[in-house]
């Protein structure tokens, strides 16, 4: 009886263990991305922008899209494979330390974002017993529980089939209510909504900055931020074709917003979409706080196993301040993150690139 | 203590007599006799050894040679005198007193300072029977027995390949049990292997009496829900694992063998699948993974769907619902519980008492109480329903431990429903999901090779046709991926 034939070496063996772990670690990014994305998109631009949220959220997406490309072709030209390693190369290790602290800052403060939005989702939205602060708490006792290293990226990548088969059922029953009208008109709320929508939005694209921060450097295709913002853009025209205009432009708060978005489903649909917001608001949120423990640890080289968790409850603790007020500071923060990482990366590669020549 | 056989007979018989107990133990049997003039005896366990094999091929040419002169050592003319395949000489007590509790017979001579162990066990075993616990359609009927040789011979039988490897080794300090880790020398993974046989090393146990103690000292996450080794009584799938790459390990006394490491979706495949054509293996494994999700998710969903989202179901189900709830006297999580910590009950009962009365407790408990019960309006209609569906999925689990974690599972899950509705459930799936993934077998990832993806082989959720399964299962890191190279329908040319 023959049992061997080719047999592989190590090396091809450790490529494929790499192959697992990144392909996971993307579906992380992707998800976040995702979510970060629609969040902002219906929370804030929608209001503003009615009818044109779709194409408003394709227009604040640009800002990130091209500082993504232009990072993409700096490490091309400085040969560097991550934006912490061009840092550490131009500006040693205290520039590596700015940028991933800059990275873990924007992180934090997405993953505030997200568990203000998955609490006040059933707070304000769909309604349920208990504060805040005891929801957020029960959030992150079990967000502690599946923060276990690399399971969470893992996870993310096992569910990723299933999410995406609730979503197309959810834009199903989104489209099956869609009407033309409701993209009209064009231009939404009129040019001082739009103004202020992109205001509003346009910090959201730091998000595409992530896949910049990990090596190796093929990996950053130039089109490795299309399937995420595809995915948004044509779930936001689903709702913009499903929801009248006027609905939109009458919500201002938080949780309102969010369940409007499942507003005019069939009754089975809508549940399955507010399961399908909770799921993946929660997903990302321990991406986020994984990823941001990830970013802090990584200039150290180290690996804290309890970081995530102290992170997490840090986070939750957030929700104890008012909730307005916090919403309205985390907005205003989105646009300076992009800035911020924007200007890291952009000083990281120019300096790498005068140090190569 | 000096350890060292003597040379003279009395001091020996003096020390194994001793250490035998054999003034209180009467099994311990002692036939003394004299072979090349000399005095010899020869110590045996009543009942595990032959005493065909003890009288022709031991005592009788012994006594052929009472007065024979010897020309070679005493040593080396007894092993010529005595015709048994497996002898051994050893040269200490606690060696020769293994031998004996193990089985063998054990000749001491005056003058040789050694003692001779020849294997001539003959005990009474079960015969090769079909599995108790997994029945196939298609496909082999004869599982694992009790002894150890035999259950070695029925894994060689399939496996014509000296690269089948069987290592022996024992385990348990006080009453060591003989094990048997068997492995295909090509295709498992060393570093699995030498995982393996680290973890054996490190067991300091007393003894260890059943196959599945030694799973749970074996396994990686002892508090985790899920099992994570496989345990089966079936030949054919303990070599199919041997030929994936995976160490399997069998153990004296044991009708399974162990088979690690393993990953979570391998649990759900039966050897039916594969002797069954493609189409019918993947309708069958599907219908596997629906049952195990309405076990685990359907009374939950239920409870949640009833009490949270009553919007949510048909108008003409909810009504149902609600005119047979307003006669019974529970609410409906209270029910629920109810009801499948009664399916639990009836279904340890059937399990505990003898075959045919099982049978008729099942068919009197699940018919007439149940029925009763609705009559008396105590319970839901629709409820036997719901938990005679998810019951019905857990029998479909083909791995029994899986099986009993996803009946545990289901209890959580119901209790997520009850108090947090389908959110929670949704949650608590999430994470369940996540912690699958983080969990290892030996190692491994318990997820592989869907997270994190690995080159596999494509028979996973779906029974891919065999022909197109040319890679072996990723588990580990396997010597060798192919199983086979090039077309393995070798004459179609399509």
């Amino acid at each position: 009886m023959r049992t061997t034939s080719t047999v592989h070496s190590p090396e091809e063996r450790l490529a494929q263990r790499e192959l697992g772990e990144r392909l996971a670690l993307r579906s992380q990014w992707r998800l976040l991305a995702c979510v970060s994305i629609l969040r902002t998109a219906v929370t804030r631009i929608m209001p503003l922008a009615g009818a044109a949220a779709w194409w408003m959220t394709l227009v604040c997406l640009l800002p990130g899209l091209v500082l993504y490309w232009l990072g993409c072709l700096g490490l091309r030209i400085s040969k560097a494979a991550s934006l912490p390693e061009c840092a550490r190369l131009a500006l040693g290790k205290v520039g590596a330390g700015v940028v991933c602290g800059l990275a873990a800052a924007a992180l934090a403060v997405d993953a505030v974002s997200t568990i203000t939005a998955l609490i006040t989702l059933f707070t304000e939205g769909v309604g349920t017993q208990g504060t805040q602060w005891t929801l957020a708490l029960a959030a992150t006792g079990l967000l502690l529980f599946a923060l276990n290293g690399e399971a969470l990226a893992r996870g993310v990548y096992f569910l990723r089939v299933p999410l995406l088969v609730l979503l197309g059922a959810v834009l199903v029953g989104l489209a099956s209510g869609a009407k033309l009208d409701h993209l009209f008109p064009v231009l939404g709320g009129g040019a001082s909504g739009l103004w202020a929508a992109f205001q509003a939005g346009a910090g959201m694209g730091w998000v595409f900055l992530l896949p910049l921060l990990q090596a190796p450097t093929r990996e950053k295709r130039w089109h490795e931020p299309l399937p995420p913002m595809g995915l948004c853009i044509v779930a936001l025209l689903c709702l913009n074709l499903a929801l009248p205009h006027e609905l939109l432009a009458n919500q201002s708060a938080l949780g309102d917003c969010l369940v409007l978005t499942v507003a005019h489903l069939p009754a089975f649909v809508r549940l399955v979409a507010v399961c399908l917001w909770v799921v993946a608001l929660f997903l990302s949120l321990g991406s986020g706080v994984s990823l941001c423990a990830g970013q802090l640890l990584a200039p150290t080289g180290r690996k804290i196993a309890w970081l995530p968790g102290v992170l997490a409850l840090a986070v939750a603790t957030t929700q104890l301040m008012d909730i307005r007020w916090l919403w309205t500071q985390l907005g205003a923060m989105g646009m300076w993150l992009l800035v911020a990482l924007g200007v890291g990366a952009g000083v990281s590669l120019l300096a790498c690139g005068r140090k190569r020549k | 203590m000096q350890d060292g056989i003597s040379a003279l007979l009395e001091q020996s018989l003096n020390v194994l007599e001793e250490r035998l107990f054999r003034d209180v133990n009467t099994d311990m049997t002692r036939r003394d006799f004299r072979v090349f003039r000399r005095e010899a005896a020869v110590y045996f366990v009543d009942g595990l050894v032959s005493s065909d094999f003890l009288q022709h091929y031991i005592l009788t040419p012994c006594q052929e040679h009472t007065d024979a002169q010897l020309t070679v050592s005493l040593e080396d003319a007894l092993l010529q005198t005595i015709h048994v395949g497996d002898a051994k000489a050893v040269n200490t007590y606690a060696e020769a007193i293994d031998a004996i509790v193990n089985g063998k017979a054990v000749l001491v001579a005056d003058g040789m300072p050694a003692a001779l162990c020849f294997d001539i066990r003959f005990f009474v075993r079960r015969g090769i029977a079909p599995p108790l616990t997994e029945s196939v359609v298609n496909g082999p009927h004869q599982g694992f027995n009790e002894a150890l040789r035999d259950n070695i011979t029925l894994l060689r039988r399939i496996l014509h390949t000296p690269e089948l490897i069987g290592e022996m080794q024992t385990i348990g300090e006080a009453s060591p049990t003989n094990l048997c880790v068997m492995y295909l020398k090509n295709a498992v993974d060393e570093q699995m292997l030498q995982r393996v046989k680290n973890r054996l090393a490190g067991i300091r146990v007393d003894q260890v009496l059943s196959i599945g103690a030694l799973e749970q000292l074996l396994e990686d996450k002892p508090f985790s829900l899920l099992p994570q080794c496989c345990l089966t009584e079936r030949p054919d799938r303990a070599a199919s694992f041997l030929l994936e790459g995976q160490v399997v390990i069998v153990m004296d006394g044991a009708p399974q063998v162990l088979a690690m490491p393993i990953s979570f979706l391998h649990l759900f495949h039966t050897p039916d699948d594969t002797s069954m054509r493609w189409q019918y293996g993947t309708f069958l494994r599907l219908i596997r993974l629906l049952g195990a999700l309405c076990t685990l998710l359907l009374p939950g969903l239920f409870v949640a769907a009833a009490t949270f989202h009553p919007e949510a179901l048909p108008v003409t189900l909810l009504t149902a619902i609600l005119e047979s709830q307003a006669q019974v006297p529970l609410s409906i999580p209270a029910e629920t519980f109810l009801m499948l910590l009664m399916f639990n009950l009836i279904n340890e009962a059937g399990t505990r008492v003898p075959g045919v009365v099982g049978n008729s407790l099942g068919t009197v408990s699940g018919l007439i109480l149940g029925q009763a019960a609705v009559e008396a309006k105590l319970i839901h209609p629709l409820l036997i329903i719901v938990v005679a569906v998810s019951s019905l999925g857990s029998y479909a689990i083909p791995d029994y431990s899986l099986g009993m974690a996803f009946r545990i599972g289901q209890l959580i899950f119901l209790a997520a429903g009850c108090i947090f509705g389908l959110y929670g459930m949704v949650l608590l799936s999430a994470v369940m999901v996540v912690r699958l993934c983080g969990m290892t077998s030996l190692g491994a990832p318990f997820a592989a090779p869907v997270a994190p993806v690995r080159t596999h082989n494509p028979d996973v959720f779906l029974r891919y046709p065999l022909w197109r399964q040319r890679l072996r299962m990723w588990l580990g890191n396997p010597f060798s991926m192919e199983r086979t190279r090039g077309r393995m329908r070798g004459w179609d040319r399509r």
